[in-house]
């Protein structure tokens, strides 16, 4: 344990739950938080996370720290070294032999999440219109009528935001304690993600939602004029590597080289 | 969220992620002196070779920017020149398919079911965002050289 370095102060806003085995007041809203992990997540943007944690306020948006010699942690990062274990195999004649073999890695995860762009390519295809208004849905905590009722924004389909995973055992009760697999690592919250991309064909996000015809009219209706701004970059199109019944659709497609394209992508995203 | 040219800098961005969730390509033939070293594929680029796919052109431009590209769909985007490129600039590039997962549990029950000696009636599976999820098939059924696109 000697090698382990402080963690920084804003990394102390949680007590460490091995440290710990009598929660202060103000951690128990927390441990709600993660016994009810969905209820965490169901809040409609992470600076409103019932603990108060913030989005970009790195140390300070951790639920956890590790102890460990194999952790450290700075301002801006969270060090460790995972030592990776397998057999190495080779023949001798007849026989084998086998010996143990170490990679050891250094993760440097960063601590600030910052502002974080998503460019999809395909943007106006099914899977960027769906995801684009089911951000938009969940950002803003849209509800929306449907034959069976009402419905109401979640990100229940994704693994990351709708887990959790085991942390560990407690070690006073033996009880275990599990955190939503978003608050494993300092992570972006989708709510957060500004969106952009290319897509051969030119039409509005809007436009292309509809083309989808996967979302409900209702939803369609509040999310269509904030789509209706988003139109995709043009794109790379060669027709021999997809589908021909994509022909109709190829509207937006960049002019030039490949080496202009390769050029024009970087300069896209820069 | 307007169309913009420089992404990164308009939205004032620490970060930038390129994810590719469009059409599935078929496969691009691996060449030796074409896309088998990180060398020849940016040569194969400058050449405009047919054989260098249009997620291969993300791909490179990603890695050069040192910008993440993450694949969805089930192509062999990351032909060993570019895996070799993203070596060299350390760059991130990962995935292969958004939802192999399906198929392979699908798979894997059926032939547990199957040798636990229950006959199947049906095999059902749900068409990814209901509508055209399945369209590259006329393509894959009229090429010549059909797709290696794993199971289906």
């Amino acid at each position: 344990m000697s090698e382990f370095t402080t963690p920084t102060k804003e990394a102390n806003v949680l007590p460490l739950l091995e440290a710990s085995p009598i929660y202060p007041t103000s951690y128990n809203r927390t441990l709600t938080a993660i016994t009810s992990a969905f209820t965490n997540i169901m809040a409609p943007h992470a600076n409103e996370l019932p603990d108060g944690r913030g989005v970009n306020s790195a140390a300070s948006n951790e639920l956890f720290t590790v102890r460990s010699p194999n952790v450290i942690y700075t301002n801006d990062a969270i060090k460790s070294t995972y030592t990776y274990r397998t057999t190495k195999v080779t023949k001798a004649g007849n026989k084998y032999v086998a010996e143990p073999l170490e990679t050891v890695y250094d993760f440097n995860v960063q601590r600030k999440v910052g502002k974080v762009g998503l460019m999809l390519v395909g943007w106006g295809g099914n899977n960027g219109t769906t995801v684009t208004a089911g951000i938009i849905a969940n950002r803003d905590g849209l509800t929306w009528e449907t034959r069976e009722g009402s419905r109401c924004a979640n990100y229940y389909g994704s693994v990351i935001m709708g887990s959790t995973i085991k942390l560990g055992n407690e070690a006073e009760t033996g009880k275990e304690i599990h955190i939503p697999f978003h608050d494993i690592l300092p992570m972006v919250h989708p709510n957060d993600l500004v969106l952009g991309g290319w897509d051969i064909s030119g039409m509005n996000l809007a436009d292309a939602m509809d083309r989808a015809a996967v979302l409900e009219p209702d939803l369609k209706r509040q999310v269509k004029k904030e789509m209706q701004n988003m139109v995709p970059l043009p794109s790379v199109y060669y027709p021999d590597f997809i589908a021909a019944n994509q022909e109709d659709r190829a509207d937006n497609v960049l002019k030039g080289t490949k080496e202009e394209h390769v050029e024009k992508i970087r300069s896209d995203i820069r | 969220m307007f169309p913009t040219s420089n992404f990164k800098a308009e939205k004032n961005l620490d970060k930038v992620i390129v994810l590719w969730t469009a059409n599935t390509e078929r496969y691009a033939e691996i060449i030796p002196g074409v896309n088998d070293t990180a060398q020849n594929l940016l040569a194969a680029v400058k050449a405009g070779h047919d054989e260098v796919a249009p997620s291969t052109i993300f791909a490179i431009a990603c890695i050069q920017e040192g910008v993440p590209f993450i694949n969805g769909s089930p192509q062999n985007t990351f032909v060993p020149g570019a895996i070799e490129l993203a070596e060299q600039h350390k760059s991130f590039i990962g995935g292969d398919d958004f939802k192999s997962g399906q198929t392979k549990m699908k798979s894997a029950l059926v032939d547990f079911l199957v040798n636990a000696g229950i006959k199947l009636t049906s095999i059902a599976s749900y068409n990814h965002l209901g509508n055209n999820g399945m369209s590259p098939l006329p393509f894959l059924l009229s090429v010549a050289n059909p797709w290696q696109m794993g199971e289906i």
